[in-house]
């Protein structure tokens, strides 16, 4: 099911660095071809990666994009919060 | 006019110019070529020196209106500025790529372009309608208009990437 807007995209980056033998962000950055402060604004929800970017550090990590990568429902999210 | 001040303005833009144009055709065959990077701290840097540009060419619009337009005073603030763009090209040169900066930086960088322009009609505005009735040097347009629209942008490309 297509959620309605609002939505975001949530992410379990920092889980994958850290089960990655505890990966700097700046590592991951230099692997993923951007800056730390790219991978800084992903972990944080702050900026959306585009679908290159996802794939490559999902293949980095050797895990598929939905692992890394979700969408989250902020509507259904505020109605179980109130 | 300041004859020996804008002498040594002529003087020191044709040297940047011509060093810069020969860094950009040597450079890139050289061994230097392999430190010429980019990255995130010569992003940070080039987007400080454009605000640090901006404000200075500012002020001295409005300190030295004569000293900016008559002795060519904007040429050599902006120096430092030209320095760092030809920089980027030069990694672009390097790299081989127009790819110099990251999905990010592009997303950053056309934010701030959109909030510059945006920006940029009601100062402009405003300097037209504080100009109005004064004693202006309508030369002092181009000054205003340029150092404004450099330090917009750069101060949004900042702020944009900290912030985000």
């Amino acid at each position: 099911m297509i959620p309605e807007a609002p939505v975001k995209l949530g992410n379990r980056l920092k889980h994958c660095r850290f089960d990655h033998d505890d990966m700097t962000q700046e590592a991951l950055a230099e692997a993923a071809g951007v800056t730390r402060q790219t991978i800084l604004s992903i972990e944080k929800g702050r900026y959306v990666p585009s679908t290159l970017l996802a794939l490559k550090i999902a293949a980095f990590f050797r895990k598929p994009v939905e692992d890394i990568f979700f969408i989250v429902d902020e509507k259904a999210t505020e109605g179980g919060a109130s | 006019m300041n004859a020996p001040l804008e002498s040594f303005v002529k003087f020191a833009v044709s040297a940047v110019l011509i060093l810069c144009g020969i860094a950009l055709w040597i450079v890139p065959k050289t061994g230097i070529a392999k430190h010429i990077r980019g990255g995130e701290r010569g992003f940070i840097v080039s987007q400080c020196l454009g605000i640090l540009t901006g404000v200075t060419g500012l002020a001295a619009t409005f300190c030295l209106p004569s000293l900016i337009v008559e002795s060519h005073l904007m040429w050599l603030i902006l120096i430092p500025f030209v320095v760092v763009e030809i920089y980027w090209l030069l990694v672009a040169r390097v790299r081989r790529t127009n790819a110099v900066l990251d999905e990010k930086q592009d997303a950053d960088m056309a934010r701030a372009g959109g909030l510059a322009m945006a920006l940029s009609i009601p100062v402009m505005t405003g300097f037209f309608l504080w100009s109005r009735g004064r004693a202006v040097e309508s030369l002092l347009w181009f000054p205003f208009f340029l150092f404004t629209v450099i330090f917009l942008f750069s101060s949004g490309v900042l702020t944009a990437y900290r912030r985000s």
